[in-house]
C-alpha cells in the first residue's frame, strides 16, 4: 500500500511563453517505511516534486494521492490542515523559529495539533535525548550548530508521527561529518519509528545511505533503483 | 497559548523597537488625557460659574416668559406650589425662586438703574454661596425693609450700610412700584456688570414692591444629581399639573455657552485626531516591519501546517500587547499627574485674572477627573490597533508561501 502516489504529474512554468517542464510526467509510488533519496542535477525538479507531494504547490496536470487522499484538489486551508496532521517537513535552511528554544521548536507541531502536554513533553524530550540534544533543550537556535539545528528540525517533523517526512536537501548546509551524522540519525529513526522518509540531495556522499534512489533529469524520471 | 507565546517572544526580539513603540502610545495617552482633562475641567468651571450666577442648571418659567422675559409674564407659584414640585419630582433637590425687574434706585443725591432681585436667601445661598461674597454688613435678618446691594452700586450711589435707598419703577402689569429701604449689607457680585446694579431683597418684599403676590419670574431647579437635569426637565414638561409652566435646561437657556463649549471641544478633538494619526503611523511602522522581516518565517509556519488566520492572530496579539502596555503605563502615569493638577490647578498669571473675573471665574486652569476619559482611551487605542493591523494581516493572508520560503 503506497503512502504517496503520483499519476501523470506535470508542473509547467511559463506555459504561454517558453514552457519549463519542472516536473515532466512523473508517475511514482512510495511505500510505507521506505527511505528514499531523490537525486539529480540542480534544476532537475527535485524541489518542485517534493513541494507538489507536500501540498505546498499545485500541479499543472496529474493527481497526487497522499495517505489515501487526493491533495491536488484540496483547498489551501484543507492542505494546510492536511500538512499539519500527515506530513513532516525538514528544510535545507533548518528554519527553526528563532524565538523558541530547541525543545519548544521540536514540540511546536504537537502543540499546534493540540496534543496533551504530558504526551508532548515525554515524546519530544525522549527524541531530543535520542538524537543527542538532551542537554540543549533550552538553547535558542542561534546557540546551536547547523547540525544540531537540523536534528531539532528532524525531531520537530517526526514528533507528531506523521505519515511521512519530506526533506529537501537537508544536508546541503552541513559539513561532511554533520551530514553523515544527520543521515545516520534519520536512518535510525526510519527503522525505529517505521516512518517513511523522502529526501532530495545532490550530495553523492549521502546517497549510499538510501534504500531507494530516484534520479530526475530535466523534470522527468530517469532511473529508480532499490538496493 | 502557543500563539500568545510566539507573539510575546517576537515582541522582545527587538526590545528597543518595542519599547519605543510602547512609549509612543504611552505619551499619546498621557497627552490626550492631559488635554481632555484640562479641556473638560475648564468647561466644567465655565458652566458652573455661568450656571450658578445666571440661569441655573434648569429653570421653570411661565410658558410665555421665554419669549418675553418681562415681569408681566412672571409665573404664579407660591410656597405650596414649590412644596408640591419637590413632592412630585424626587429627582429635584430644591428650588431657587427669583422675582426680578429693573427699577430706579436712588441714594441721597444720585440715581442709577438697579436690578431689583427678590430672593429666598437660604436657597439662593445654598445654590451659589452668595453669602460668602458679603463685604460689609449682613444679609436679611427679618426686618421688612432690608436690601443688600452690590459694592459697585453702593459706590455709584454713595451709600453705606445703614443708609436708606429709594426704589422707584413699574411693577406687575403696570402697577406702580415704589419703596424706601435700608441698606443692610454690601455684596461683591462676581459678575462685574451686575455688581454695578444688583439690589437683593427678600422675595416677599419684592412681591409686595412690584405688586406681584405669589409670583416669581422663574424658579431655578437644582436636581439631586447635576448631570440629570435633562431628565428632570423632561419629567416636569410631561407632567399634566404643570401645563402653565415650561422647564428649560441651561443648554436651552444659554445656547451661546453650548456653542463655545462645542467649539472648544472640536479644537481639542482635531488636535487629538492628529495625535492619534501620528502615533498610529508609528505603531503601523513597527508592526509592518515586524511582519515584513518575518515573511520567510511565516512561510515556514504555513508550510509546517499553521493556518493563516492563526498567524494573523499572532500579529494582532503583538499589536494589541504593545498598545495595551502603552495604554496601561500611560494610564498609570496619568493618574498621579492628573491628580496633582486636579488639586493644584495651573494659575493663568496676573494678566488673565481681570479678564477671567469679568466672567466670574478664577484665573486658573482646572482639571477634570471624569473616569470616562480613561476607558475612552483604552477603546480608542484598541480601535487604532484594529486599523493598523489590517495591512500586515492582509499581507499574511495573501503571502506566497513558496516565494517567502525562498527568501
Ligand atoms: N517559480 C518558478 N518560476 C519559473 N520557473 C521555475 C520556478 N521554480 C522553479 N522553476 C524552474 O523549474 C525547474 C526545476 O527547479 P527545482 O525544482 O528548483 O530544481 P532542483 O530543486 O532540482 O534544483 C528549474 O528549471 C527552475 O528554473
Ligand atoms: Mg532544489
Amino acid at each position: 500500500m503506497p503512502v504517496i502516489e503520483t499519476q501523470d504529474l506535470f508542473k509547467i512554468y511559463n506555459e504561454e511563453t517558453v514552457p519549463v517542464y519542472a516536473v515532466n510526467n512523473i508517475s511514482i509510488q512510495f511505500d510505507t517505511k521506505e527511505f528514499t533519496c531523490v537525486i539529480g542535477p540542480s534544476g532537475s525538479g527535485k524541489t518542485t516534486l517534493l513541494n507538489l507531494i507536500g501540498g505546498l504547490d499545485s500541479p499543472s496536470k496529474g493527481t497526487i494521492n497522499v495517505a489515501g487522499q487526493r491533495i491536488d484538489t484540496m483547498s489551501e486551508s484543507e492542505r494546510i490542515r492536511f500538512r499539519l496532521e500527515h506530513i513532516g517537513f525538514v528544510f535545507q535552511h533548518y528554519n527553526l523559529i528563532p524565538v523558541l528554544t530547541a525543545y519548544e521548536n521540536a514540540a511546536f507541531i504537537m502543540q499546534l495539533q493540540g496534543r496533551p502536554e504530558e504526551e508532548t513533553r515525554e515524546r519530544v524530550t525522549g527524541l531530543l535525548e535520542q538524537v543527542g540534544l538532551g542537554n540543549r533543550l533550552h538553547a535558542r537556535p542561534s546557540e546551536l550548530s547547523g547540525g544540531e539545528q537540523q536534528r531539532v528540525a528532524v525531531v520537530r517533523a517526526l514528533a507528531s508521527k506523521p505519515d511521512f517526512i519530506l526533506a529537501d536537501e537537508p544536508t546541503a548546509n552541513l559539513d561532511t561529518k554533520a551530514a553523515f551524522n544527520l543521515l545516520d540519525m534519520m536512518k535510525q529513526l526510519n527503522e525505529d519509528e517505521g516512518i517513511t522518509f523522502l529526501f532530495s540531495t545532490h550530495d553523492q556522499r549521502v546517497i549510499d545511505r538510501a534504500s531507494r534512489v530516484v534520479t530526475l533529469v530535466d523534470g522527468a524520471l530517469h532511473s529508480d533503483e532499490r538496493r | 497559548m502557543i500563539l500568545f507565546k510566539l507573539a510575546w517572544r517576537n515582541l522582545w526580539r527587538s526590545k528597543r523597537r518595542t519599547w519605543i513603540t510602547i512609549s509612543s502610545v504611552l505619551f499619546a495617552v498621557l497627552l490626550a488625557l492631559f488635554l481632555e482633562s484640562m479641556d473638560r475641567g475648564s468647561q466644567e468651571v465655565m458652566v458652573q460659574n455661568v450656571v450658578r450666577f445666571s440661569t441655573g442648571y434648569a429653570q421653570l418659567q411661565d410658558t410665555l416668559y421665554f419669549d418675553e422675559s418681562h415681569i408681566d409674564n412672571a409665573m404664579l407659584c407660591d410656597d405650596d406650589c414649590m412644596e408640591k414640585l419637590l413632592e412630585d419630582f424626587p429627582n429635584l433637590a430644591y428650588t431657587v425662586p427669583r422675582l426680578e425687574s429693573v427699577a430706579l434706585a436712588a441714594g441721597d443725591e444720585k440715581t442709577r438703574v438697579g436690578f431689583i432681585t427678590g430672593i429666598h436667601y437660604e436657597s439662593e445661598n445654598r445654590f451659589n454661596n452668595i453669602g460668602e461674597r458679603m463685604r460689609e454688613g449682613h444679609f436679611f435678618t427679618g426686618a421688612d425693609d432690608e436690601v443688600v446691594i452690590g459694592t459697585g452700586l453702593a459706590r455709584s450711589l454713595d451709600l453705606k450700610v445703614g443708609d436708606s435707598m429709594v426704589v422707584f419703577g413699574q411693577g406687575f402689569q403696570g402697577a406702580m412700584a415704589a419703596g424706601k429701604f435700608v441698606v443692610a449689607g454690601l455684596v461683591q457680585h462676581p459678575v462685574p456688570d451686575l455688581n454695578e446694579r444688583i439690589v437683593f431683597m427678600p422675595l416677599h418684599q419684592a412681591q409686595w414692591l412690584f405688586d406681584a403676590f405669589d409670583r416669581v419670574n422663574h424658579l431655578k431647579l437644582v436636581p439631586q444629581r447635576l448631570r440629570h437635569h435633562q431628565r428632570l426637565v423632561d419629567a416636569i414638561n410631561a407632567h399634566p399639573d404643570y401645563e402653565a409652566f415650561k422647564a428649560f435646561t441651561w443648554e436651552e437657556l444659554q445656547p451661546e455657552l453650548v456653542q463655545t463649549i462645542e467649539f472648544d471641544q472640536a479644537g481639542t478633538l482635531v488636535f487629538l485626531l492628529i495625535l492619534y494619526v501620528v502615533i498610529g503611523f508609528g505603531i503601523f511602522g513597527t508592526v509592518l516591519t515586524m511582519t515584513l522581516e518575518r515573511e520567510k518565517e511565516f512561510g515556514v509556519l504555513i508550510s509546517l501546517g499553521m493556518q493563516r488566520r492563526k498567524l494573523a492572530q499572532v500579529i494582532f496579539t503583538e499589536t494589541l500587547i504593545m498598545n495595551f502596555l502603552g495604554v496601561l503605563f500611560g494610564l498609570l502615569l496619568s493618574i498621579p499627574v492628573l491628580l496633582y493638577f486636579y488639586y493644584n490647578p495651573i494659575p493663568l498669571g496676573e494678566g488673565m485674572e481681570d479678564m477671567m473675573a469679568e466672567y466670574g471665574m478664577e484665573a486658573v486652569l482646572r482639571f477634570s477627573l471624569d473616569p470616562q476619559f480613561f476607558y475612552q482611551q483604552a477603546i480608542i487605542v484598541f480601535c487604532i490597533s484594529m486599523v493598523i493591523v489590517a495591512y500586515p494581516v492582509a499581507r499574511v493572508l495573501r503571502l506566497d508561501v513558496l516565494k517567502a520560503a525562498r527568501k
